[in-house]
């Protein structure tokens, strides 16, 4: 056997996406086992050991990367705190140097994410740019690999070292717990982003399984291979297709950003109820990265929904410091002498959601539709912002409420177009695609052209079937979490066999409908390569 | 076994587990199809009803493969040039391991004479597994073979939905063949063959080829091995090692792109996309190539007008194929 075969073997054989039967009846079964007949004291190692045992299978060598940053984190949290715990220096000297130690901890940080995800953008785009002044260079393209789940775990690491700073925690004297926050393996490939101080207690305390927790945790598992296996997979190669752009019509435009907008929901959310489902049986509760999105009354309220910890983290730690910042600050004193207490209202929030969205963007990766997305946020906030007050004494005006249906329908639609707009730019393959989409849904919209390629888009009637079904299915559920109907003590209440036929019946649903296997292609995380 | 478990819950959870498995294995055996193991099921089923629909003993030739035979061979012309009856017993990406159980049940009801099988299936995927290295998945699935065929629903198309798929509406009356307007040009070289490969035939190919020898040799029906006019794929590599495998048996190896300037391929309107595979046009000409091979080398009898063929003429009216 040669190694290529060998690694071929290795690869095909070992497939842990969370969505992969390997992953939930087989990787995280031993896991279980193991954990639970290891010491209480020690079972945080079972789950740091499987932790890297997933990270290498995935990742390979990478894995040094992301050790080497657990070492660097580990050891500026510890610099941090003894600068902290030190009595001798002055309070003024002590946050100086607090200060120089976390922003070297943090720049060291960025800069390794930046090398690994960003140089080959940058440096094309500078060359890009050097054309314009008549300067030829050429960018060789370094194609760098990098570690699984990068963008995450820094942002895990700058939360910690932060905090460590701000005196909210104290930093962990043992590597393996730091090691065990930052690689914790069902959350390692797409978050949740969490913090030190909501995961340790539970992460280290070696919590027993009990039966309550494991059948929890696989029922929401089963909830997030629902939502990946029998939606998201399935529209899969339609979104690939439709987003190729060869066929030029709005109608294909606005199809495509609906269906992208419904693949991406399901392919994200599904993979963090795997992953908080998985966390749950080890009895750690991981925040909620989803909270009915769509049911948001705007594009403000739509992101403490969409991807919350990423929202939350942002807000911590970049919106909260960049307000209270000395530029900022004098800034907004500055505007506030020339225009007044009003404008000057606006400013300082304004340029930390300028960062805050810029951020966002650049986060997702190094492509201009991402920060496009991130600066097309940003203006509909703003926007928002400012209507926001004028629009409700409208309403107050017509003796209508935000309650009303009239206005609550109002919001979603206009929230709905929102989303698919941005999410259309976002999946977009080049900017001038995005835009061309955008123009050609106002222009060309040809209703009949998607009348006529919906065939030919990869999915076939039945495919199409079992996507319509099953997303009314997770609408309805969603409706009913959100008017938080008891639907899980409702459930609990039924007898034993109609419970049970229950969930055999969806298992099965699963087994037979599911995108998956023969005559399916394998469809990735989407949010694994951010 | 897990200290937190009691006894109650350990029993629910192991009944739950259980009850599942007997599911999993009644529902097993009824997708799994009665012949062999195959890779498609939905293909293979809609092949099988469509190849249901001829008389019996009717069809004298059987073309076996992928998209290269359905493009290539055109059964109603070799009936009309010759009186030959032959059918295309390929789908899109057809692998190995399926074309061997249609041919096969091509037999249950008719009498074929020759098995031609074309090499482009020889050289893609074979096996019945998707990926062949993914060892406890495909443990899995032979385990419970409803994780393999959980698409065999696609196989129930209401008639309705036949009538709208043009390809499956019309795919009886042309016995396997699907006809289309598309031509684009092939613009490399025409020495494609000397492009240089290291082709090999893969271990699963291997065993299905030999399958196929066998089920031959079992049935006493000469089996025919060609290789469909492909600048994009067919090398002198591919050409040699299948040569070399046909020498080894006594096989007969029909190559159709040693023959280009024979048929006449004019590689600008002869491909329908860039040549991968053959227009209309170019099937034209590689059927009547094919046609006079058989005709030449294979008692084959002429049923050109016989009762028995009524509706191949019909059918060739009735969709203005010749």
């Amino acid at each position: 056997m040669t190694p290529e075969l060998f690694f071929k073997c290795i690869a095909l054989w070992w497939d842990p996406s969370y969505a992969s039967w390997i992953y939930f009846a087989l990787f995280l079964p031993i896991v279980i086992l193991v954990y639970n007949f290891t010491p209480e004291k020690e079972r945080f190692r079972v789950l740091l050991l499987a932790s890297w045992f997933y990270f290498i299978t995935l990742s390979g060598w990478l894995f040094l990367i992301h050790i080497l940053e657990v070492i660097w984190t580990w050891q500026m949290g510890l610099a941090i705190q003894r600068l902290s715990d030190n009595k001798e220096l002055k309070r003024k000297e002590k946050n100086k140097r607090k200060k120089k130690v976390l922003a070297v901890g943090i720049l060291s940080l960025i800069a390794v994410l930046f090398v690994l995800k960003y140089l080959d953008f940058t440096g094309m785009n500078i060359v890009k740019l050097l054309t314009v002044f008549h300067i030829s260079r050429e960018w060789k393209m370094l194609n760098l690999a990098i570690p699984l789940g990068i963008s995450y775990y820094t942002l895990e690491a700058i939360s910690y070292l932060t905090d460590v700073y701000r005196e909210d925690i104290q930093a962990d004297p043992s590597f393996s717990h730091v090691a065990l926050y930052m690689g914790f393996f069902p959350k390692i490939v797409e978050g949740p982003i969490t913090r030190y101080g909501d995961d340790a207690k539970a992460l280290f305390s070696g919590c027993p399984i009990t039966y309550e927790n494991l059948t929890a945790g696989y029922q929401r598992i089963y909830l997030g291979a629902f939502k990946k296996l029998m939606i998201a997979d399935h529209l899969a190669p339609a979104v690939d297709s439709v987003f190729k752009w060869n066929e030029k019509a709005g109608s294909i435009a606005l199809f495509g950003a609906v269906i992208f907008t419904v693949q991406e929901y399901m392919d994200f959310s599904g993979a963090i109820d795997i992953v908080i489902g998985s966390a749950k049986i080890f009895g750690i509760d991981l925040a909620e990265n989803f909270m009915q999105p769509f049911f948001a009354k705007n594009a403000s309220d739509f992101w403490h929904r969409w991807h919350i910890t990423l929202g939350t983290f942002f807000r911590d730690y970049i919106f909260y410091p960049v307000s209270v910042s000395k530029p900022v600050m004098k800034l907004t004193k500055n505007i506030k002498n020339l225009f007044g207490k009003t404008i000057s209202h606006f400013a300082g929030p304004t340029i930390a959601i300028f960062c805050v969205w810029i951020s966002n963007g650049l986060w997702h990766g190094p492509k201009w539709n991402y920060i496009f997305y991130g600066m097309y946020y940003f203006v509909l906030i703003f926007i928002e912002n400012i209507v926001e007050k004028p629009f409700l004494s409208l309403l107050e005006k017509i003796h209508l409420t935000e309650e009303s249906i009239s206005v609550r329908l109002f919001r979603f639609i206009k929230l709905t177009f929102i989303v698919l707009i941005g999410e259309m730019f976002f999946r977009a393959e080049t900017m001038e695609d995005g835009f061309q989409m955008f123009r050609m849904i106002f222009i060309k919209y040809r209703p009949h052209k998607l009348v006529k390629h919906l065939g030919s888009f990869g999915l076939d009637q039945f495919d199409y079937w079992t996507v319509t079904i099953s997303f009314i299915i997770i609408v309805i559920y969603g409706v009913l979490k959100e008017y938080k109907y008891p639907l899980k003590e409702r459930f609990a209440a039924l007898p034993k066999p109609v419970r049970w036929a229950v969930w055999y019946l969806m298992i099965i649903a699963v087994v037979i409908f599911g995108a998956y296997g023969n005559g399916y292609d394998k469809a990735g995380m989407i949010y694994a390569k951010f | 076994m897990l200290k937190k478990l009691n006894q109650n819950n350990s029993f629910n959870g192991i009944l739950f587990a259980v009850i599942f498995v007997i599911i999993l294995s009644i529902l097993s055996s009824l997708v799994k199809p009665d012949f062999g193991q195959v890779y498609n099921i939905v293909q293979v089923n809609q092949k099988l009803e469509s190849f249901s629909k001829e008389k019996e003993n009717t069809i004298d030739v059987i073309f076996a493969g992928n998209s290269e035979v359905y493009s290539t061979f055109s059964p109603l012309q070799l009936y009309l040039e010759r009186g030959i009856s032959s059918y295309c017993m390929s789908e899109s990406a057809l692998r190995l391991c399926d074309a061997l159980e249609l041919t096969k049940a091509s037999f249950n009801t008719q009498n074929p004479k020759v098995v031609v099988l074309e090499a482009d299936a020889i050289f893609s995927d074979a096996d019945p597994h998707k990926d062949d290295y993914a060892l406890p998945t495909n443990f899995i699935e032979d385990l419970f073979p409803i994780f393999h065929y959980h698409i065999f629903y696609k196989s129930f198309i209401t008639k309705k939905m036949k009538e709208k798929n043009q390809d499956l509406k019309v795919e009886h009356p042309l016995r396997g063949f699907i006809k289309t307007d598309l031509a684009v040009p092939y613009t490399g070289p025409a020495d494609y063959m000397n492009r240089e490969e290291q082709a090999a035939i893969g271990e699963d190919s291997m065993r299905y080829l030999e399958r196929f020898r066998e089920f031959c040799e079992e049935k006493k029906v000469p089996l025919v091995l060609t290789a469909a006019p492909n600048p994009n794929s067919w090398t002198w590599s591919r050409h040699n090692v299948l040569q070399a495998y046909a020498d080894k048996y006594g096989i007969p190896f029909v190559d159709l792109n040693l023959h280009i300037e024979d048929m006449g391929i004019d590689w600008n309107v002869d491909t329908m996309d860039g040549g991968n595979h053959l227009s209309f046009k170019g099937s034209e000409k590689a059927s009547s190539f094919m046609g006079a091979y058989l005709s030449e080398n294979y008692k084959l009898p002429n049923h050109y007008g016989e009762k028995a063929y009524e509706d191949w003429e019909r059918d060739n009216k009735e969709f203005e194929v010749y």
